[in-house]
């Protein structure tokens, strides 16, 4: 008999062992807390990256002492509150429309609010920026010929109002997402338990249905404030012409819009944001974590939706407001001003603008690197997050808590401010300087804004794979690598592949990453149309952006295909194993997956 | 404290599968009335369109004199209106509330005052044992006392009906049974009308004054405890109160007060007690347990002899359980503790032969199926 040799900790899986999570969690370390470390460094260095030190806290007192800085912290404050308010109060409304009653158009909400999460905040900035345009804004315009007054403005998009409502508008579909889950899974027999108690169903309602899921709609409405702290691209198409400034807007103008840029300042700035952001994370998790009152029952009945009566055309009403306003109109002003010789302009419509876009090689440059970016940068934080979910899940290893920890990292940081930690990162570390003004550090830096979204999306598939799936493969005799690639990968390669898809549509959207990050060989998409708008190329721009849809249309329809099939082939697994998953919780925190899908864009 | 008279009920689905499929059934003041059947028998859909949870498609329900369900007159009653409580499977207690605040509920609903609310939750929640946990938040409970809390809560507006619907699925057999008796003892002192939902005979058994037996949403068999357990009315009740021998036989002989049965494709006869109007050449279906099939008989005892032989035996603790060979019939027979110290165990391994006694006035003769209703087509795939 040969030897056997004994280890202390048992060699079950390719990263069981501290030793064999090392290599990710170096990898992982530089992508996503490094970043954060330079920031901080940044923030005391106090000169421009590449220039020589000048360490002292100057950036903090010249940054925290001014006046303007805590105008915009109140701004920032107000537009996450009040967006907040109707997100969550219209958010609840329709959630439970569509769970509970028999409102008519209810099917269309699921759907389309997924689509408004996807979308990207560059869309709403520029499509209602141009509708409520105060001179030639189609909703303007429209309402004076109605009315045939003259000067009149019926809204505004550059102005307080404008900016809470089009952030609103993304809002409620953010929260609706977080909502109906909760809302859907509620155990059905609390309610009839209340009815039979002699409680009517309004009663029912507010002393059992909300109180059930009120740690749902808290942990939404802190998610919301985080989000409305993070909003970057709508403020500053909206809010910059009404000079009015939020705190993400604030350290991008004191990057790009003054000389000489102030990093250290930006940077402190970026600290305490930072910070709000984790606290109120934290404070999200703990209440979710703490109070989970949605159960799933064991036993389904054919429960009948409660029929409102004519409240359900009230409902009916909101919901078609809502697909007019976040959907239809956004739209077909796009696609409008498009057709336009120049931005509101009577004249025929034409594709002049598709002509030029095509004829123009900074476009095509800008279209070719929007696609290897978002295709090879979803693919890339993908494979990391499948990594890092799959080693947090099957690891033995003390050391897999801090790579879980590292993971969620860049989820507390706002994408403008990711764009300038990684900015300090390339800059300053010796031997990647080279990077930089490349596109491949703004897909590095995308990569990393898409990590928390590319877990959520790998980690249900991970967490329902057996483990003596795996277990019975090492029984058989494969070795760990054989068994990830013939039991681990294929079964969850349909998961992966919907992910990246989804992955590569938010990546393809994101403007706080090549904002900061490009220079004009390295430009993506929604950078250009940013460009060309704020230049006054606004039909332009809209044609790009009408482009980019399509992009974004054909890549959802791949997503939506593969993740069918995905579902398909996990029903097959469930079936297989049914006794067993019935003992385990296969339910799925579902409110946290769709976060960082809002997440990855609000910023 | 309500009679309650169920009329031709039906409830169809949307998309035209039936759950319940005419049934009709009067539950008397103060019974202790139990639906029992496998799942999916419609026992459940019963028990909630009688909450009014559910709304019938067809027939009617009346609670007293106050009709609660009739969808051909539009006459619909909602829960809250119907002065019930219910015990849910899986407890249904409010996470977000105390254990005094989830059994206060239905009083607070009613409008009662304050200070009496406290009194009266008090002594409900003494009834279950449970009253130094008030204050806790009833998701930090244990299912069983989760349960209880349940029980009292049900309890504590003093409601003329009390619904369960598989109240102690969820328990593990020890809790099963002192909740048994706890359920018991709460309809006694309420005095309320009780159903029952469960799919476990041995429950439904100890728990009620009648049962109903039901499969595929229709009743098959109404009776006491006694009545369902020594005279089932088919194959489908046998079967399911737990009579493992079931065959096919003819009858060759009738006497003044007794016949004689040969079972299909087998010279073995089986003596019968009682009268038959069934003539010589007729068919019939026996029935009897395992346990019938005994060592010794008491000496003034009919029995039938049969000698067999043991293809399987199965020591189960309580009892043996024994596969037998017997005149070209499978046979199943337990032999209980006292049985078998009397024997020799080498005599009851795999391959001995035995002779046993069966019990005659235990031998049950299953009425004719109908041969057009749904029922008898699932007795004969049934069968084995």
């Amino acid at each position: 008999m040969s030897e056997v040799k004994f280890r202390r900790q048992p060699h079950t899986g390719p990263f069981s062992t501290g030793l064999s999570l090392l290599p990710l969690l170096l990898v992982s370390f530089f992508l996503f807390a490094m970043p954060i470390v330079m920031l901080i460094w940044g923030a005391f260095r106090n000169a421009s990256p590449g220039t020589k030190a000048n360490w002292s806290f100057d950036a903090f007192t010249r940054a925290y002492t001014t006046s303007e800085t805590w105008i915009d912290f109140r701004n920032s404050i107000a537009l996450s509150l009040s967006v907040t308010l109707i997100a969550v109060v219209v958010g609840v409304i329709l959630a439970f429309l569509v769970a509970r009653t028999t409102t008519p158009l209810r099917t269309i909400v699921t759907p389309m609010m997924a689509a408004v999460v996807a979308l990207p905040p560059l869309f709403y900035g520029i499509s209602w920026g141009m509708l409520g345009q105060k001179d030639v804004g189609l909703l303007n315009t429209t309402f004076r010929h109605i009315f045939g007054l003259d000067s009149f403005v019926l809204f505004n998009s550059n102005s307080w109002a404008g900016l809470i409502l089009v952030s609103a508008l993304k809002g409620v579909a953010f929260s609706f997402i977080l909502l109906i889950g909760p809302f859907g899974a509620m155990d059905r027999s609390l309610e009839e338990a209340s009815q039979i108690s002699g409680a009517n169903r309004l009663t029912t309602l507010f002393r059992v249905d909300l109180m059930v899921l009120s740690p749902a709609i808290i942990g939404t409405t802190i998610l919301s404030i985080v989000v409305g702290f993070e909003f970057f691209d709508i403020p500053l198409i909206l809010g910059t012409p009404a000079k009015i400034k939020v705190f993400s807007t604030r350290i991008y103008d004191m990057i790009d819009q003054q000389t000489p840029a102030d990093y250290g300042g930006a940077g402190a700035l970026s600290l305490l944001l930072v910070a709000i952001v984790i606290v109120l994370v934290i404070l999200q998790w703990r209440i979710l974590g703490k109070r989970n009152f949605t159960t799933v029952t064991g036993k389904t009945h054919r429960t009948d939706p409660w029929d409102i009566g004519k409240w359900r055309y009230a409902g009916t009403a909101l919901i078609a407001v809502y697909v007019l306003l976040a959907v239809v109109l956004p739209m077909f002003q796009l696609l409008l001003g498009s057709l336009q010789s120049f931005f509101g302009s009577q004249g025929p419509l034409s594709f002049i603008n598709y002509h030029k876009l095509f004829a123009n090689a900074n476009v095509l440059q800008a279209l070719w690197n929007t696609l290897l970016t978002a295709l090879v940068g979803g693919f890339l934080a993908m494979v990391v997050a499948l990594l890092v979910t799959y080693a947090v899940a099957r690891s033995q290893s003390g050391w897999r808590k801090a790579l879980d920890l590292m993971g969620w990292l860049p989820f507390a940081v706002p994408g403008i401010i990711l764009a300038l930690a990684i900015a300090w990162e390339y800059v300053s570390i010796p031997g990647l300087k080279h990077l930089y003004g490349t596109i491949w550090i703004v897909m590095l830096a995308l990569v990393v804004t898409a990590a928390p979204m590319a877990m959520r999306s790998v980690q249900p598939a991970i967490g329902q794979l057996a483990r003596d799936l795996e277990e019975s493969a090492r029984v058989s005799g494969a070795s760990g690598m054989r068994m990830m690639t013939t039991i681990v990968l294929p079964l969850i390669a349909p998961s992966f592949l919907s992910g990246w898809f989804l992955v590569a549509i938010l990546l393809s959207g994101n403007l706080t990453i090549p904002i900061l990050l490009s220079t004009p060989t390295s430009q993506t998409v929604p950078l250009v149309v940013y460009t060309l708008y704020t230049q006054g190329q606004v039909t332009q721009a809209s044609a790009l952006f009408v482009i980019e849809l399509l992009l974004l249309g054909i890549g959802f329809v791949l997503a939506k295909g593969i993740a069918a099939l995905a579902a398909r082939a996990m029903k097959r697994q469930r079936d297989l194993q049914q006794a067993k998953l019935m003992a385990i919780d296969t339910a799925e925190p579902q409110t946290t997956e769709p976060v960082a899908l809002a997440k990855a864009q609000s910023s | 404290m309500k009679p309650v008279t169920i009329n031709g009920l039906e409830k169809r689905y949307a998309d035209g599968t039936y759950a319940v499929r005419g049934i009709d059934l009067v539950i008397g003041e103060g019974e202790f009335l139990t639906l029992l059947g496998p799942s999916g028998c419609g026992k459940t859909t019963t028990l909630r369109c009688l909450a009014g949870l559910e709304a019938p498609t067809g027939g009617s329900i009346t609670f007293g004199d106050q009709v609660v369900a009739d969808p051909e007159h539009n006459v619909f009653v909602p829960p809250e209106k119907r002065d019930i409580s219910m015990v849910f499977q899986n407890y249904a207690l409010w996470p977000h509330m105390t254990v005094f605040a989830n059994v206060a509920y239905p009083l607070k609903m009613a409008k009662v005052r304050n200070a009496e609310i406290k009194d009266r939750v008090a002594a409900s929640l003494a009834l279950v044992n449970l009253r130094e946990r008030a204050q806790q938040p009833a998701s930090q409970l244990s299912g069983g006392q989760q349960q209880r809390v349940a029980l009292a809560r049900a309890m504590v507006g003093r409601p003329s009906l009390i619904f369960f619907d598989e109240p102690l699925s969820n328990l593990d057999a020890k809790l099963r049974h002192t909740m048994q008796e706890q359920i018991r003892a709460a309809h006694e002192s309420l005095g309320s009308t009780t159903v029952y939902v469960t799919h476990d005979q041995q429950e439904a058994l100890a728990l009620s004054d009648r049962i109903v037996v039901m499969d595929q949403g229709k009743i098959l068999q109404i009776g006491t405890p006694e009545e369902l357990y020594r005279h089932p009315n088919s194959h489908f009740v046998a079967d399911f109160l737990g009579y493992q021998n079931i065959m096919d036989a003819t009858v060759v002989g009738v006497d003044a007060d007794s016949y004689t049965v040969q079972l299909n494709d087998s010279d073995l006869k089986i003596k019968l007690q009682g009268k038959t109007e069934k003539k010589v050449g007729a068919p019939v279906t026996v029935a009897f347990r395992s346990a019938h099939l005994r060592l010794d008989t008491m000496p003034d005892e009919q029995f039938t002899p049969i000698d067999a032989v043991i293809t399987q035996a199965t020591y189960r603790g309580r009892d043996l359980l024994m596969v037998l060979e017997a005149h070209g019939k499978t046979l199943r027979a337990t032999l209980d503790e006292d049985e078998m110290v009397r024997v020799d165990r080498s005599q009851l391994t795999e391959g001995a032969s035995i002779t046993l006694k069966l019990l005659a006035d235990r031998v049950v003769a299953l009425p004719d199926a109908d041969p057009d209703s749904d029922t008898a087509e699932t007795f004969e795939s049934e069968d084995m």
